[in-house]
């Protein structure tokens, strides 16, 4: 027999008591574009995520009350609740910090006024780096969410090689993350782009004989040993204590996924090109403009390859922070949302360092916008980008108002050029809702359902 | 569709307690009757322990009834300690592989990345964290195939277990691999390893591809077997093997090695005196450095240490390193095992930093693990010491109290009140709001003492350029004492019941790899038995633990 037939057999098997899975393993079809777009081009999501906050002073602070007109960062000042702006309307007031995202602002939309309000308790920082995409109520510690994130969610759309091409630049050490498979699992992001090199694109590359051996070899590898694996759990789930279960039956759907993926391969398309490799020390802060500049190419090669349908990007995690020494600025981004705000001085380089941040996040909208799709369209159109961070004011760790920018028009389900300004106390899991169902995706609460209550925000999508 | 209770899901009965355990906490406010919130069906945890007895401090917090959480179906509270299916961590992992394939701590970690498993409630081997998710796997496939292909690359000169393979085809000579480091993997007998099926992986992938690919998938097979990665229930034919795997963990983080093994083989383990022999034996040997270390940095919540950098003029213009003081944290902690330190020792014992970079950047007194750069380095802000932190940490993780998480709605510490103020000042602010009031009487007196020592954890004498007041108390935990900095506040919490009764229950959590429940409370009384009538020696805290039912899992109970 060969493991190919006990790998079917074990599938099936699997699909008839998938009930008690916590996750949802593929749903091939779904998450392809709506109006607007070519069907046959599949929206891709972009989460990216910078550290501790937008503001350099809270709305709420005397700081602000008393200077109204101050632009706040990245905010419009002066805007109603529950309107929608053109950006074209506005312009006079763009905020200074967002001011690189400006020549963009036809594929933007700002939405104000969301809380992340599952970022509670434990270390405020991470725990917000956490909940931004899963919106899910914390476990206590930061790496434990009780959720799925929306990269993770719209990955599983598709049997590409990978799920989500999770990236940064930042401290070389582990921790924190953006992209989770489910509860309390992590999935690491990759700093190093010769390792990212490595392990996305280097099995894929190359069409002669000895890379397409070399391809062959790892599904041979893979395919036997999954097979194996999964005939061991199964041998053994019925010794495990039902208390016990939930947790071999995620190992199980997570040995499924693994094994659908197996032959996956890289797209053939002329827009799919070999991103090369980048040799820079992963752990050198001088280098982060160089480092994030090779990381954007793999981002938007892996997007451009179809080598996962999400992929995430984040400037640091959380409390894990580099330290701007290329701009001049010599504490670590973490730190500059702590300074006071009577220390004008820290202020201004805080804003300095959001900026950069920016100009960062417009090259990556540039790049995705550069790259064209079958449809005359661009990967920018067929994408839905979300950035933002874990708090709203990283100072005081409030989380009211957290600002998220919106980015590519989610091959045509997201009117951009607006600023969207909702009723203070809307939980960013409303956010969540609708972004999942503009990819695709039948649901009506994301993480916490309490948060989750009023679903898809009005206004937004579609 | 990603519901609470999906969430509870994972988590075993002992976790949704504390999920209503987290609803409440100090933070209700001292006007409300806690026993009486209907709505979570919980009682107030920090009240309960901080009655006026010490002694039955803990067990009331334990009192919470899992069972009306009901979401989980869970079944009704047995009658013994249940030791759960757990996943290795990745810590665990890595040296189970390296002792599995005889390579030592040269061996690159490059071709062994696995991803550290951070601590979920206390302790990272809590079982209620540990999930093979599908982007955990995804990760795993790739670290654990690049170990394998360099494995195979090797070829069977490094592995000692293909030491002699010349002499034997090639099929005889993995079948003799998968028994030998099957064993060791598994911690199984060798003929309890299915080595035919392993064979079959082998013989598979040699159909299809080379010998090399197929040596590497043999590998792979094996590492993620769920026999390596899980600690699985035992088997009535295993019982010794089970014993051993659980003491090894518990002490070592790591597979038993050869001479627990052949306890294991003839069932020896099983007699009460060569499992203490064992014990006490593993206890003093090197592997336990880093696992009891381990202890120490997770109970007092010091993970994010290595995590906290608080900008380069502290660390790489003065040759000093993050993971130095992390090391001298572990060394510290390991040496009160082997020198037989009591509970006291710990808190108070002034340390010396045998690294000169530590000792010329911390002059002055370090009275005890609290007064280590690492533990106040982690409680601090950026800039500025963390009373409130530091008090939190005591509170929660040497007197077991559960404060919950603060209101949404109130204020951060004042930072705009007056830039001379102190922290001290500053703190006394805001506890005459009375939202705030209710926790902070009973955190920040904690905390306060440690203001001599600054935000990476250097001793000091002034705060702004004022002497600094060291001043605070001990109250609520049946004990109640004003103190003069940490010396006397680590003495007052070490001469404290419910820290002694706090320390036995997590030393129990560690081993049980669960948070703990009263049906684990004759363990807990047996341990702390001991822990007191040996004048309170950490040593004997973790023999007991070692010797406990919780090790040794009697049969006729799950």
């Amino acid at each position: 027999m060969s493991h190919l037939n006990v790998s079917r057999r074990r599938l099936l098997k699997l699909l008839g008591f998938s009930a008690v899975a916590a996750a949802p393993v593929f749903r091939l079809g779904i998450g392809s574009s709506r109006a607007g777009g070519d069907a046959s081009v599949p929206t891709r999501f972009v989460g990216v995520y910078h550290p501790a906050g937008w503001r350099v002073v809270p709305r709420t602070h005397w700081y602000y009350e008393s200077n109204p007109e101050e632009s706040d960062g990245f905010l419009f000042p002066g805007r109603v609740r529950n309107e929608s702006y053109a950006l074209a309307d506005v312009a006079g007031a763009w905020p200074v910090a967002s001011e690189p995202l400006r020549p963009l602002a036809e594929h933007l939309v700002f939405v104000e006024g969301l809380d992340n309000h599952a970022n509670r308790g434990g270390n405020n920082h991470m725990m917000g780096l956490t909940t931004m995409l899963t919106g899910a109520d914390p476990l206590q510690n930061y790496n434990a969410p009780g959720g799925m994130s929306l990269d993770y969610l719209h990955a599983t759309t598709a049997a590409t090689p990978f799920s989500v091409i999770p990236l940064g630049v930042g401290p070389a050490v582990r921790g924190g993350t953006l992209s989770f498979s489910g509860p309390m699992q992590p999935i690491p992001i990759e700093y190093d782009p010769m390792a990212a090199y490595s392990r996305y694109f280097a099995p894929f590359l190359g069409d002669d004989a000895e890379a397409m051996a070399e391809l062959a070899r790892r599904r041979v590898l893979r395919g036997s040993v999954l097979d194996h694996l999964g005939d061991e759990l199964d041998a053994i789930l019925p010794a495990i204590p039902t208390h016990d279960r939930p947790r071999f039956d995620a190992h199980l759907e997570a040995i499924r996924a693994a094994e659908l993926r197996i032959d996956a391969t890289i797209a053939d398309d002329p827009s799919c090109v070999d991103p090369g490799m980048f040799a820079l020390n992963a752990e050198d802060d001088a280098l982060i403009p160089e480092l994030t500049d090779a990381m954007m190419q793999l981002l938007v090669a892996a997007l451009a390859c179809d080598l996962g349908r999400s992929a995430s990007f984040c400037f640091g995690r959380g409390t894990l922070a580099f330290s701007p020494t290329f701009l001049g600025l010599t504490d670590h981004y973490h730190a500059y949302s702590h300074y006071g705000f009577s220390d004008v001085a820290r202020q201004a380089e805080y804003g300095q360092l959001l900026g950069w941040t920016a100009e960062q996040v417009a090259s990556l909208l540039t790049r995705l916008d550069q790259i064209p799709t079958p449809d005359g369209r661009s990967l920018l159109f067929h994408s839905l980008v979300m950035w933002s961070t874990d708090n709203s004011n990283g100072w005081a760790h409030t989380v009211e108002d957290t600002p998220f920018i919106l980015a590519g028009q989610a091959s045509g389900g997201l009117q951009t050029g607006r600023v969207v300004s909702y009723a203070s106390g809307t939980h960013h899991n409303r956010l969540l809702v609708s972004a999942a169902q503009a990819l695709g995706h039948d649901v009506e609460t994301f993480g916490s359902e309490e948060s989750s209550k009023g679903g898809a925000l009005p206004g937004l999508f579609g | 569709m990603l519901s609470r209770i999906s969430i509870l899901a994972f988590l075993p009965r002992y976790a949704a307690m504390t999920a209503v355990l987290l609803q409440c906490g100090c933070y209700t406010g001292p006007a409300s009757s806690p026993a009486e919130d209907a709505s979570t069906g919980a009682t107030d945890a920090l009240d309960s322990t901080m009655g006026p007895t010490g002694a039955t401090a803990d067990s009331d917090v334990t009192e919470t009834d899992a069972g009306e959480t009901g979401s989980t179906g869970d079944p009704p509270v047995e009658s013994s300690p249940l030791y759960p299916t757990r996943r290795l961590t990745s810590r665990e992992l890595d040296a189970t592989i390296r002792d599995a394939f005889g390579l030592d701590e040269t061996f690159n970690s490059y071709f062994l990345p696995l991803e550290p498993d951070p601590p979920l409630q206390v302790f990272s081997n809590e079982v209620a964290g540990l999930v093979v998710g599908a982007g955990a796997l995804e990760t795993q496939l790739e670290a654990i195939e690049r170990f394998a292909n360099r494995i195979a690359w090797q070829g069977s000169t490094s592995p000692d277990a293909l030491a002699d393979c010349e002499e034997l085809e090639p099929r005889a000579c993995m079948r003799r691999f998968i028994s030998t480091v099957g064993s060791r993997l598994f911690r199984r007998p060798p003929e309890h390893i299915d080595t035919d099926s392993f064979l079959q992986v082998y013989d598979d992938v040699l159909a299809q591809s080379d010998e090399d690919a197929a040596y590497a998938a043999v590998v792979m097979a094996m590492v993620l077997s769920p026999r390596t990665l899980y600690l699985l229930p035992e088997s009535p034919q295993r019982r010794a093997w089970s014993v051993a795997e659980r003491l090894s963990f518990f002490l070592w983080g790591q597979g038993p090695d050869d001479a627990l093994r052949e306890r294991a083989a003839d069932d020896s383990l099983l007699d009460p005196e060569v499992l203490r022999a064992e014990a006490t034996r593993m206890l003093s040997d090197e592997r336990a450095r880093a696992n009891l270390g381990l202890f120490y940095v997770e109970l007092l919540d010091l993970t994010r240490f290595e995590f906290f950098f608080k900008g380069f003029e502290y660390e790489s213009d003065i040759g000093l390193s993050r993971s130095m003081l992390r090391e001298d944290f572990v060394d510290t902690a390991f040496a009160l095992y082997t020198e037989q330190g009591t509970l006291e020792a710990l808190l108070t014992d002034p340390l010396t930093f045998g690294d000169p970079a530590i000792a010329t950047n911390y002059p002055g007194e370090y009275p005890g693990v609290l007064a280590h750069p690492v533990f106040t380095w982690t409680h601090a802000g950026n800039r500025s010491t963390h009373p409130v932190e530091r008090g939190v940490a005591i509170r929660e993780r040497l007197l077991c109290n559960d404060l919950g998480a603060p209101p949404m709605d109130i204020s951060a510490i004042p930072d705009t009140v007056d830039e001379g103020a102190t922290m001290r000042e500053r703190l006394a602010i805001h506890r005459e709001d009375a939202a705030c009031a209710g926790c902070h009487e009973i955190i920040d007196p904690l905390g306060l003492p440690f203001e001599g020592y600054d935000w990476v954890g250097r001793a000091r004498e002034l705060e702004n350029g004022l002497p600094v007041d060291v001043s605070g108390a001990l109250s609520g935990a049946g004990n109640d004492v004003e103190v003069e900095g940490v010396f006397e506040l680590g003495l007052a919490l070490s001469q404290t019941e419910a820290v002694q009764r706090c320390l036995a229950r997590q030393t129990l959590r560690y081993a049980l790899l669960r948070e703990t429940d009263e049906a684990d409370e004759p363990v807990l009384e047996e341990v702390l038995a001991a822990f007191w009538d040996e004048g309170r020696r950490l040593d004997a805290l973790v023999l007991a633990v070692a010797t406990s039912d919780a090790i040794l899992q009697p049969p006729g109970e799950e």
